[in-house]
């Protein structure tokens, strides 16, 4: 088993993106709030203020998706969210992980 | 990245003679002006008041950072100035200024900017260090004040 982690930055494709998974079978999702480290730095930290600038296009919030999920599920997921978002195309759009997962518990699959 | 590698004992003045934080602004980017000529006064002044303008660079325990990114700029230029009564700059803490860094960064060198000021804040949380510096008399102290911490907390 894996654990996916897909790190959203242009949150607009969130909707479509939880459908896809949907449309492919992902058995589930957790869908958390969360803020990049150069937002955090440059708008919470007074001394980094001066570097908003050039943060400008870092969006203020993201969102982080984990999924537990097979192994062959792992290109589908990659795919859909190609499709959905063509986030190897561009920088900024989004960034994903699988990692393994050593031990499972309470997940009925 | 050392701190100890920038600061050079032209660009310190204890004990600041002015009384403002714009005016120990411009008496420290002399410092700076004495050594570089080449560098441009009004610029560097605008641009160091403009960082002033979008938040405070006085961030609690004595000190302040003013700062700015200028186009152009060869490298990294740092100057340290000691208050002996303190200054108010409207600290995020309220408390007076003593210890002032000024530093010009080149504008196209972010990554080291965010270094450079994630390394003087960090050094400057230390209490010890923050008394060391208060009771410099001299240049030289100074310069060793660092020396020693930095040597001591990173190697």
């Amino acid at each position: 088993m894996k654990l996916v982690i897909i790190f959203l930055n242009q949150i607009e494709y969130l909707d479509d993106l939880l459908a896809a998974f949907l449309e492919i079978g992902v058995p589930g999702a957790t869908v958390l709030d969360s803020v990049g480290m150069w937002h955090v730095i440059s708008h919470d930290i007074p001394i980094f203020a001066g570097l908003r600038d050039a943060f400008a296009g870092s969006s203020p919030t993201n969102k982080t998706i984990l999924i537990v999920t097979q192994e062959d599920q792992i290109d589908q997921i990659d795919e859909v969210l190609q499709d959905i978002t063509g986030y190897l195309d561009e920088t900024g759009i989004a960034k994903m992980v699988s990692l393994q997962i050593d031990k499972l518990f309470g997940f009925k699959f | 990245m050392r701190i100890t590698d920038y600061l050079n004992k032209e660009c310190i003045k204890i004990p600041l003679s002015k009384t403002t934080k714009k005016g120990i602004i411009e008496e420290l980017l002399e410092l700076i002006l004495s050594v570089h000529p080449e560098i441009d006064k009004e610029k560097a002044f605008h641009c160091l008041i403009e960082r002033e303008k979008i938040e405070t660079t006085a961030i609690g325990d004595y000190v302040a950072i003013p700062h700015a990114r200028i186009k152009n700029l060869a490298k990294i230029y740092l100057a340290f100035g000691l208050s002996e009564n303190g200054i108010n700059c409207h600290s995020i803490d309220g408390e007076c200024v003593k210890l002032f860094f000024l530093i010009l960064f080149p504008e196209e060198e972010i990554n080291a900017q965010l270094k450079f000021l994630a390394r003087i804040s960090r050094l400057l949380k230390d209490k010890n260090l923050r008394t060391k510096l208060f009771k410099c008399k001299d240049h030289e102290k100074v310069i060793d004040a660092f020396k020693q911490y930095e040597e001591h907390h990173f190697q």
